[in-house]
């Protein structure tokens, strides 16, 4: 049974075989192999535990999930409490709790006072951006990614590269927003839609934290054949509607909105 | 015009595959005139003609926004039919 596992973990979709979470029974021993009695983890060390984790999250990615797999369910009857809690941990939390956790951060950072962010240095708005990345980074569970300013078309905010890891930011923009409350709102609904492609390449092409599995197929989706075949701006090939309404920009896109409106709501109260 | 023949163009023309899948999918179904421009453009490369809609043009989005004319055209024809979505969305920008 291990070797088949070991040989075919991804292919194997034997009917009537499948377990209420919806993997069959190849996958499902296939992840079992992996899990360790309470007694035996709670005596490991926490480097040791990090590294089993990490074998479950590498098997997890091997395996073809079904596409409304209930990750939190199957953790449950896989695995010990004791991993499905340290597992918990490596998860990034729900949308709605990400939303509030990355406007708290923009509401407490005093740097977007905006009679403050205009007096600032293009050097110092550059600063805050990158430390405003490393908190929300670590909201996404995800590691952060350095903040350029960089010269770009007029038609366009900003960008993340899926190959450096970098995230781009106009730079005339900036400068400008020091001028236009409204520029620098844009330049804060850009870092955290940025950010957002950071986190669904973060889990489509190196580690699944996000808690919703169909989200992220759909977004691995986008990746295969649309704005992802290279980095930058695909409306020039596709034309606008096309690249406007990519699964990974809808979600950018939402997802920066409501963290930008409960901001305002924060900002304001 | 076959989907096959604008697909065949598209490639010649510098599109990739998965691209020029979608693309020639989307030029099917194009509004007129555009439907006569692309079928224009389609037999001669430079036979590119404009039109105006809703404080947009074809070249224009060819020139300031770097579009191809394929692009141009699709994008013109989200204007001509969903307005206000396509107008705010060109609006928003590329982020």
């Amino acid at each position: 049974m291990i070797e088949e596992c070991s040989e075919n973990p991804r292919g194997f979709d034997a009917e009537g075989m499948k377990s209420p979470f919806g993997l069959n029974l190849v996958q499902e021993e296939y992840l079992k192999e992996l899990n360790i009695p309470s007694d035996v983890w709670k005596g490991m060390s926490p480097e040791s535990q990090a590294q089993q984790l990490e074998f479950i999250i590498g098997r997890f990615n091997e395996i073809d999930l079904p596409q409304n797999f209930n990750k939190e369910e199957a953790m449950g009857k896989l695995f010990s409490p004791e991993i499905v809690e340290s597992y918990k941990q490596l998860e990034a939390p729900q949308d709605f709790i990400q939303i509030e956790q990355v406007s708290d951060v923009l509401a407490n950072c005093e740097e977007l006072n905006f009679e403050r962010w205009r007096s600032l240095e293009l050097s110092e708005k550059e600063s805050v951006l990158n430390a405003l990345e490393v908190k929300i980074a670590e909201i996404e569970h995800r590691p952060p990614c350095p903040v350029r300013l960089t010269n770009m078309p007029g038609n366009m905010w900003g960008g993340f590269n899926p190959n450096s890891k970098i995230i781009d930011i106009n730079r005339s923009y900036v400068e400008a927003s020091a001028q236009d409350a409204g520029l620098f709102r844009e330049i804060l609904d850009t870092l955290v839609h940025e950010g957002r492609h950071a986190y669904q390449d973060y889990n489509v092409n190196v580690c699944e934290v996000h808690p919703r599995h169909s989200e992220v197929n759909s977004w691995a989706e986008t990746m295969a054949g649309g704005k992802w075949g290279y980095h930058g701006d695909t409306s020039t090939l596709l034309g606008q509607r096309l690249y406007e309404q990519q699964s990974i920009e809808i979600d950018a896109r939402n997802f920066a909105a409501d963290v930008l409106d409960r901001f305002d709501q924060k900002h304001l109260a | 015009m076959e989907k096959d023949y604008i697909y065949n163009v598209l490639l010649e023309r510098g599109y990739n595959e998965k691209y020029a899948q979608l693309v020639a999918t989307e030029l099917m179904t194009l509004n007129k005139p555009l439907d006569v421009y692309l079928e224009k453009w389609m037999r001669n490369e430079s036979d590119i003609s404009d039109y105006d809609a809703h404080g947009h043009s074809i070249k224009q989005l060819m020139e300031e926004r770097n579009m191809t004319y394929p692009a141009a055209l699709l994008t013109m024809d989200w204007i001509m039919k969903e307005p206000d979505a396509a107008v705010a969305s060109l609006k928003r920008g590329i982020k």
